[in-house]
């Protein structure tokens, strides 16, 4: 098959030679797939997170027992409160 | 290295990959397909596997041969669905794997071997293309092309003796 190998490995040598291509350098762009966007950003998770935990300190915060409605009667040391003429009440300047 | 991860190679393995292999992958490719911009659509399917987990059998030591063998069957894909092995004699003769070079003899050899590249088969040429000029032993050979080591050792020296043929004139000018 080969008749004369010491030539022939002459032969492949000078073949190996012969200087090779390199792919286009703008090739490489386009052969990466791009990065795709995360679908929760790192910040938006953090914002979310910092609210959670306001709301859970909040939460923690407020006692059980807590009325939060109205006083029923006004404090009894406070005079009555008068804005007008009808309501002057000349006994309780004495 | 890649073993065992199905989610996919990371954006820094591939680039890693990129920059190691991918001259190898394009010249293989280029061998086979005779055309450019086949070669880059190849190729970027090629890299899209491999970011969606196809990475996964891949060893450090095999990775290369693991790569051209995804080339490999890419190419002879496309040959047969886009006819392209019966129009590769025709293709531009600027789409080679050899870089031109300014001193007329090389230049002149150049062309003569990529002419007589052209008139191998496919089979023969694919094999010689990944010995001389890629470095792969017969037995990556072998399994980049689906072949008995025995197969890519006679493709090789069947492929050599008809270059040496076609080349002799020129080889003995220079």
């Amino acid at each position: 098959m080969n008749p004369d190998p010491g030539q022939d490995s002459e032969f492949e040598n000078q073949l190996r030679g012969m200087a090779l291509r390199q792919p286009p350098a703008e090739w490489k762009s386009l052969l990466l797939p791009k990065p795709v966007p995360p679908l929760f950003p790192k910040v938006m998770l953090l914002g979310l997170a910092a609210c959670w935990a306001c709301g859970f300190g909040v939460f923690l915060a407020t006692p059980e027992g807590e009325d939060l409605g109205p006083p029923l009667l006004p404090p009894p040391a406070e005079p009555a409160f008068m804005d007008n003429a009808l309501a002057f009440q000349p006994e309780i300047l004495r | 290295m890649m073993g065992g991860a199905k989610r996919g190679l990371t954006a820094g393995d591939l680039e890693r990959i990129h920059d190691e292999h991918v001259a190898a992958m394009f010249r293989y490719g280029l061998a086979l397909l005779r055309e450019e911009a086949t070669v880059r659509d190849l190729l970027q399917d090629i890299f899209l596997k491999l970011a969606n987990g196809r990475g996964e059998a891949m060893e450090a030591q095999s990775e290369r041969a693991y790569l051209l063998r995804m080339v490999h069957h890419g190419a002879i894909d496309r040959m047969r669905r886009n006819k392209v092995r019966r129009d590769h004699a025709t293709a531009h003769p600027a789409e080679t794997i050899f870089e031109s070079s300014p001193d007329p003899d090389r230049e002149a050899f150049r062309q003569r071997l990529d002419a007589a590249l052209v008139q191998l088969p496919l089979e023969q040429r694919e094999v010689v293309v990944l010995k001389l000029w890629e470095e792969r032993t017969f037995d990556e050979i072998s399994h980049i092309c689906g072949i008995p080591l025995n197969t890519a050792a006679s493709r090789y020296r069947y492929g050599i003796d008809k270059l040496r043929a076609l080349l002799r004139p020129v080889y003995e000018e220079l």
